[in-house]
């Protein structure tokens, strides 16, 4: 392909603009955090005058009867970790079973995977909120990470459907030919070909545990079971005034998941584009 | 004989822990969301009859509620808005990405970031660049010579919906953009070759190879954006707490503010299940135009 200079000239440029856009929020985000707070409070300047490291510390170090984030980052950690384990292990499973039996109520089955995308969080925190409330798993780690189940499993299923699919079931038959257990050829065979797809799923699960918002500000009752998002958001109604600290915070939760963005990317885009393409 | 029925349970073992998820978090609530949506079920004044039936009471207290009118209008206004921003400045996106330049991988990592960073988080930091006297869009606006004066972005209702709907815009957009981009990579570049020698422009390149294309997953796209949308709830809900005015007041956040904070939870659930049905009429109309779509091809 020839591309006259002026035209990728104007390529450059537009993508430059829309780095930009994408970027500036972030990169302001980072240029706070650095900022005591008479300079937020002022003419905004990019570059802080006197950048201190006093919002991190802050951040960090304050505990109070209603603030803890070290505490909450642990939570955070545990749930994310939790729900990334259960997700997987039951998409794996259930994805070899959607892609390679064919059973009863398979249609139907496939049906309610691609409907439990619809459902809206906000209906069914209502029903959950009682049943978890009747076991007593109300305001748990255990039960948040349940209740995450309901979006990440389904779609984690879906994805890992798409991969196994694209696996020649001829390097399975083979094995059973053998007298393997099917349980075996999947564990020692199929599954170790599908690590970009146990990686996209994972990478989702996690991510959906780390973010949330809407579940755990519900269920979560008492602070010292809050998570990350829970905890920043709570900041900002009662020291408005902090936002050195504020963003201080807000680049602490940011970094794990955008390092683990970018070092995972290519597996994430391989994982939707095979789960949610072929049907 | 023994092998036989265990080959014939082998799906259900594969298959068993997925029909529990299911079944017990999903199929259970929502019977039960229906259920409670005939139900006198107003946990600030519990009745000593316990939750009895009501009919249809709960439906006709929302379908009578212009609350409830006005946050379907919201929500379709804010779904149209921000699927049409993000999948438009989505595509450009993926087209620019698509072409040959020096740094092309850079760009490529970091336009990503905003899909990466946490929604409450993405939205504290909107929130002070949104400040009526401190933020930086005022700042360089005014500087810019664009406006002569400081607006409240987030407290004035005319202006609160779309400033959602810029961050959602901003948040969202890289996602189209990837998964746009993975599509015309798949595309044989031979077919590009062959439109050069033939003397092809480059709309007519993009018009009659990048868009057929990529269609499949232009429409997935497309899909998922509509869906995650009517159930999305942290950026309008952080931002701007559904206010001012209920002027960011989608259907999530009136659904939820119902049972969560009105206590009226039949009444919640009745709204919450009109949402179900809304999106569930919306994704059957949309996978039959997906399907007409295959057969003419």
């Amino acid at each position: 392909m020839r591309e006259s200079k002026s035209k990728k000239f104007i390529v450059i440029l537009l993508t430059i603009l829309v780095c930009i856009f994408a970027l500036f929020p972030f990169a302001w985000m980072l240029s706070t955090s650095f900022k005591p707070a008479e300079e937020v409070y002022s003419t905004p300047r990019f570059i802080p005058e006197n950048p201190t490291l006093e919002g991190y510390t802050k951040m960090i170090t304050t505990q109070t009867s209603t603030f803890d984030f070290m505490k909450w980052a642990g939570n955070s950690a545990v749930v994310s970790l939790l729900t990334t384990l259960f997700s997987m292990v039951i998409a794996a499973l259930g994805g070899y079973g959607l892609s390679r039996f064919r059973f009863r109520g398979k249609s139907t089955l496939t049906y309610v995977i691609l409907t439990t995308q619809v459902l809206p969080g906000s209906l069914l925190i209502i029903p959950l909120y009682i049943i978890m409330g009747n076991l007593g798993i109300l305001d748990s780690k255990f039960g948040l990470v349940l209740a995450y189940a309901t979006f990440s499993v389904p779609f984690c299923t879906w994805m890992m459907k798409g991969f196994f699919d694209t696996i020649p079931i001829s390097l399975e038959e083979a094995a059973t030919v053998d007298g393997s257990g099917r349980l075996r050829v999947f564990a020692t065979i199929v599954l170790p070909l599908t690590v970009p797809g146990l990686i996209a799923t994972g990478l989702f699960s996690f991510i959906t545990g780390w973010n949330e918002y809407l579940f755990a500000s519900t269920f979560m009752k008492s602070y010292e079971n809050w998570t990350l998002p829970m905890g920043i958001a709570s900041f900002q109604g009662q020291y408005t005034t902090d936002w050195g600290t504020l963003m201080a915070g807000s680049v602490l939760i940011t970094i794990p998941v955008v390092i683990l963005f970018l070092t995972l990317q290519k597996h994430l885009v391989g994982g939707m584009t095979a789960g949610a393409v072929k049907q | 004989m023994k092998t036989k029925w265990k080959k014939k349970m082998e799906p259900y073992l594969f298959l068993a822990p997925l029909l529990i998820v299911i079944i017990v978090f999903l199929l259970i609530p929502i019977i039960k969301a229906a259920i409670m949506s005939f139900q006198y079920y107003y946990i600030a004044k519990p009745s000593a009859d316990g939750n009895y039936f009501v009919g249809l009471e709960n439906y006709t207290k929302v379908l009578s509620d212009e609350y409830f009118y006005n946050s379907v209008k919201v929500t379709a206004l804010y779904i149209l808005v921000t699927v049409l921003g993000r999948y438009l400045i989505g595509f450009g996106t993926a087209m620019l990405l698509n072409t040959k330049f020096l740094g092309r991988g850079l760009a490529r990592a970091l336009v990503i970031i905003p899909w990466a960073i946490p929604e409450v988080v993405a939205c504290l930091v909107w929130i002070l660049m949104y400040d009526q006297d401190y933020g930086v869009i005022n700042y360089l606006l005014n500087h810019a010579g664009i406006l002569s004066r400081n607006i409240a972005y987030l407290q004035d209702p005319g202006i609160a919906l779309p400033a959602a709907m810029a961050v959602n815009i901003w948040k969202g957009f890289p996602f189209v953009a990837v998964m746009l981009l993975a599509g015309m990579q798949s595309v044989s570049s031979e077919l590009y070759e062959a439109a050069d020698i033939d003397g092809a422009s480059g709309w007519q390149k993009m018009r009659y190879i990048t868009i057929p294309s990529i269609k499949p997953v232009s429409s997935i796209v497309f899909l998922l954006l509509i869906i995650w949308t009517i159930k999305d709830y942290a950026i309008a809900y952080v931002l701007a707490k559904g206010g001012p005015s209920r002027a960011t007041e989608i259907l999530t956040i009136y659904v939820q503010q119902t049972g969560f904070r009105y206590f009226d939870f039949g009444k919640a659930a009745a709204a919450g299940m009109l949402m179900l049905l809304i999106s569930l009429v919306f994704t059957y109309g949309y996978f039959k135009l997906l399907n007409r779509g295959e057969a003419v091809h």
